[in-house]
């Protein structure tokens, strides 16, 4: 035993004692991290069985995940708050349509207004592909009507724009209103329910994910009765016994969610060619995003008390039943 | 010292397997206890190491009375015992110091400490030169050696034993049996359930005899042939 340097003094019993014991506590602890990772070592395939099922199990959300994230995302970049297109009649004149573009600036529910005359309707007719010939065929003749672009003010909901859509509508010199924003609500929709989705896809399958350990981990307890019988005889508590079980349930998640995020990494490269290519096809306005790479490293550290979390409840009840 | 006081224990299904049982085995004493098959000597030893309860009266090992012992203090009483089971109870994939290590391992002794009493343990048995082999690899009588090396290792104060002998040739259970003799002599109380009585007459000690769950004869050890 050390001598204390400075007192001269020992440590009293009880303090002894204790700090022997937090040594053994934590000595165990680390035997039972690293038995439990031999025991799963020394049968790999059905290690690597179970550690297959939560990783595919695990990254299903994730791939869901991945594809709402972008869906989002590629509706984020063709408008999150489109123009409502407002055709004026034609027969009216710019006076007109800068009249009516003043009045609704003055309205709470537009931020903008712009105004976009025949011409420049005409113009960029002529830019789309395959109408350059119709436009010229025109001559002087411009059949387009004067157009107000409004823009709600942001953060209005669909309701809001769904009235002030109306009152467009309702304005004498107006022949159409066009919301083009429509679509992006339906969007919006689907995406609500696609993330409940993937909440519900997530919890279901984490659920899953706990079974598959607390069954493997039920079937390693059971397949060691005989071990764990021994080990009660000679006075271990049940934590003791149970140690081993809930690093196996650690490793057994660690590993699953660790295979489960490079799943995801793989579906996610998979995907970058095509995703490329759509964005190419939009111009570059498109920003597809990738998984976080905090979430790819939470998916492990979340699966890993996932596995301790089912390794805890099956080993409380078989080793009472063993008890 | 283990005294039993009344002591019934009744199972489930009505069989009383002790009646009204009263004994007293003194700090430092070695005792058999012996009777035909069912006399209820295992169940007097499970009683001991709470792997049983018992029905009524009280019991009190090394000073503890077992009935305050509620289920988080059962393995501590259990540190406090040494175990010797027939079937050896060993863990086959573990070698034998790792086996005899394993109370040592449960009461958070340190490794250094750990190693050094093992081998003492293992040298008293011994069996020190099989440290690093695997208990399959050992004869019957080896193995149930091991088992008195794991249970004398955390040197406990009461040790008790089922059977010590029972598979073992009589050269060997007399060798087993003097180890239990040098265990009382350092002063270890130790009972030893068997029903081999050629052997427990060889051993001059005291014998408690059971019929039926009770108790029928308690020899003195000076008073067996």
């Amino acid at each position: 035993m050390n001598a204390p340097a400075v007192t001269g003094k020992t440590a009293p019993r009880s303090e002894r004692s204790h700090g022997r014991r937090l040594a053994g506590w934590r000595e165990h602890h680390g035997w039972s991290a690293t038995a439990s990772l031999r025991r799963l070592g020394a049968r790999p395939l059905g290690t690597l069985m179970t550690v297959a099922v939560l990783g595919l199990a695990l990254a299903l959300p994730l791939a869901f995940y991945l594809l709402l994230a972008n869906v989002q995302s590629m509706g984020n970049a063709l408008g999150k708050n489109p123009a409502i297109s407002v055709f004026l009649k034609a027969d009216q004149a710019g006076a007109q349509a800068n009249l009516l573009a003043s009045e609704l600036r003055g309205r709470m529910d537009v931020a903008a207004v712009t105004i976009k005359t025949p011409q420049q309707g005409l113009d960029e007719l002529a830019t789309l592909q395959g109408f350059s010939g119709a436009v010229h065929a025109l001559d002087d003749a411009n059949p387009l009507p004067w157009v107000l672009l409004v823009q709600p003010r942001s953060g209005l909901d669909a309701l809001a724009v769904n009235r002030l859509t109306d009152s467009l509508r309702g304005e004498r010199a107006v022949e159409l209103v066009q919301d083009s924003g429509q679509w992006r609500q339906r969007l919006d929709a689907l995406l609500g329910i696609g993330h409940r989705v993937v909440l519900v896809l997530a919890g279901l399958l984490a659920l899953g994910a706990l079974l598959v350990v607390g069954n493997t981990v039920r079937t390693d307890i059971a397949s060691r009765s005989e071990e764990i019988g021994v080990l009660l005889l000679v006075g271990a508590s049940r934590a003791f016994v149970r140690r081993p079980y809930l690093y196996a349930g650690i490793w057994y998640g660690l590993f699953g969610g660790a295979l489960a995020s490079l799943l995801a990494l793989a579906i996610e490269l998979a995907l970058a060619g095509p995703a490329a290519e759509l964005d190419r096809a939009y111009g570059g306005s498109l920003t597809l995003g990738a998984l976080p790479w905090w979430l790819l490293l939470a998916v492990p550290l979340m699966a890993a008390v996932l596995g301790w979390v089912g390794a805890r409840l099956v080993s409380a009840w078989q080793l009472r039943k063993a008890a | 010292m283990i005294r039993f006081e009344q002591v019934s224990k009744r199972y489930e299904g009505g069989h009383e397997a002790l009646s009204q049982l009263s004994f007293e085995v003194a700090a430092g004493e070695m005792a058999f206890v012996t009777g035909h098959s069912g006399a209820g000597k295992s169940t007097l030893l499970k009683l001991i190491a709470l792997i049983e309860r018992p029905s009524h009266g009280q019991i009190v090992v090394d000073g503890q009375a077992l009935a305050k012992v509620g289920r988080s203090g059962v393995p501590r009483l259990r540190r406090r015992l040494g175990m010797v089971f027939q079937d050896h109870r060993l863990l086959m994939d573990r070698t034998v110091f790792a086996n005899v290590e394993l109370p040592l391992m449960i009461g958070g002794i340190a490794p250094a400490e750990r190693s050094r009493r093992v081998r003492a343990a293992l040298e008293k048995v011994g069996l020190l030169a099989y440290e690093r082999q695997l208990p399959d690899s050992l004869s019957t009588g080896e193995q149930q050696r091991v088992g008195i090396a794991r249970a004398i290792v955390a040197r406990p104060a009461v040790l008790i034993a089922d059977e010590p002998t029972g598979n073992l040739d009589p050269q060997l259970a007399v060798e087993i049996m003097g180890l239990f003799a040098e265990f009382q002599d350092i002063g270890t109380t130790v009972l030893v359930a068997s029903h081999d009585l050629p052997l427990i007459k060889r051993m001059h000690k005291r014998v408690v005899v059971l019929d039926h769950g009770r108790l029928v004869a308690d020899i003195a050890s000076e008073e067996v042939l």
